[in-house]
């Protein structure tokens, strides 16, 4: 068989009659020489024969890389994350994709690990300015949720969590800012969670951020308030904070 | 009371202060602190129901009356019994602590914070709401601003207690102009 014939049919996921440890710098050739062949059949051949051979073709030194690579190989995240660690891994496949695979190497790595801290630097690679949106929204049902809010807040990504504030209804960001001392930002945290849910629990987060006499804070909130929907929701937690429902009653009368 | 590390340092946390003529009470405490958020501010405004409007005829009445009320929390947060809570009741004739769930009291000098009772004090107790009322107990020192620190707690530097304790500077203006 020729080499182009081997290759081609490597692609396709044939492997027999290869020996995987010996003959990997077949395989790496096979997918340098893709082009735009389809990498798909080959890794998940690999995956299922020897996942050694798929780590050392995706991640190891002489890896091509590419964003055709590293995308084909986030269907196989976990035999490689059995092989790699999990820290190690995801920033590998990050460099070795480039641009093009970065946004799904995060979303993915996010979604398999919410919970992990070094996905904050991971985000800050990926999405700079708007670091930790893809991050927090890929957790927003997991009970880390909070924690990773706390993490980006504490890197300074501010856009990412008023972003992620609005893409999730989620208060936490709001809640995170506070805790660091952003105080416009967790404004424009909150005002974008109320428009997305006007019910969610802000009151009790930020006074557990804030301290045991919130009405002040809460006076200072007031503004950002667009939907009569999420001021009403507010009132209900007013009952001991007399300032602000003082206000709120006021600006609840003004609202349509 | 300061708060605790942590993302929610101040869940459940209540402040809060009333007064009748010449009899004044004050409280600080906690309760469902290790809940999460929404539980807690549950909790702190059930604590803040029952204390509103607590008055009494002088210092050891309303502490007692305070106590009483601490006593009608609803089930669901006193049988969690990680209540944390310093009264200080102050009428003509002098102040008086009480308190559960403290390790350490303490009282603003005119340089320093200092402690408000010995070890051993009745102020001192398991956290939960106590099953009597403990025997009030007067400040070691004279003040106005006490603190307390509850089971577990580290105690805040001196200089950083106010704001251990989530105490702000108040805002510059109100944007409606109420006052």
């Amino acid at each position: 068989m020729s080499s182009e014939a081997l290759i081609s049919s490597v692609l396709t996921g044939n492997l027999a009659g290869l020996d995987l440890r010996a003959q990997t710098d077949l395989l790496i050739e096979a997918v340098r020489d893709a082009g735009e062949r389809p990498l798909g059949p080959l890794l998940a051949s690999l995956a299922e024969a020897d996942p050694l051979a798929l780590a050392e073709v995706v991640c190891g030194t002489r890896s091509p890389g590419g964003a055709a690579l590293v995308l084909a190989a986030l269907a196989h995240a976990e035999r490689i994350e059995a092989l790699l660690s999990p820290r190690g891994a995801w920033p590998r496949l990050l460099e070795l994709g480039g641009p093009d695979s970065a946004l799904a190497v995060l979303s993915t790595a996010a979604r398999r690990h919410p919970g992990a801290s070094w996905l904050v630097a991971l985000s800050r690679k990926v999405e700079g300015s708007r670091a930790g949106l893809c991050h927090l929204t890929a957790c927003a049902q997991h009970p880390a949720f909070a924690q990773a809010c706390r993490n980006h807040a504490e890197a300074g990504h501010v856009e990412g969590l008023v972003l992620a504030s609005g893409a999730t209804g989620r208060t936490e960001p709001a809640a995170a800012l506070l805790g660091v001392g952003k105080f416009d930002a967790m404004l424009r945290a909150a005002g974008a969670a109320l428009d997305t849910a006007p019910d969610g629990p802000l009151v009790a987060q930020l006074a557990a951020v804030w301290g045991p006499e919130p009405d002040d804070l809460f006076v200072r909130v007031l503004p950002i308030l667009r939907k009569k929907q999420a001021a009403e929701a507010l009132r209900t937690h007013c009952r001991h904070l007399p300032r602000t429902a003082r206000l709120l009653d006021l600006i609840i009368r003004g609202m349509v | 009371m300061p708060g605790a590390p942590g993302r929610w340092p101040f869940a459940g946390h209540v402040r809060g202060r009333w007064e009748s003529g010449p009899v004044q009470i004050a409280w600080a405490g906690r309760v469902a602190h290790s809940a999460l958020p929404e539980e807690a501010w549950e909790a702190a405004e059930a604590l803040r129901d029952v204390l509103a409007g607590v008055v009494g005829d002088g210092r050891l009445d309303v502490l007692a009356r305070a106590w009483s009320a601490i006593d009608t929390l609803p089930d669901r947060w006193k049988s969690r019994e990680d209540l944390c809570i310093l009264l200080a009741a102050r009428d003509p004739a002098g102040t008086v602590l009480s308190g559960a769930g403290l390790t350490a009291v303490l009282v603003e000098g005119q340089t320093d914070w200092v402690a408000a009772a010995l070890s051993g004090s009745p102020l001192f107790t398991e956290p939960g709401a106590p099953a009597r009322a403990p025997v009030p107990q007067p400040s070691l020192r004279p003040g106005f601003r006490f603190v307390g620190l509850p089971k577990e707690a580290i105690l805040p530097k001196s200089g950083e207690i106010a704001a251990a304790c989530g105490v702000r500077a108040q805002p510059a203006a109100d944007p409606t102009g109420a006052t």
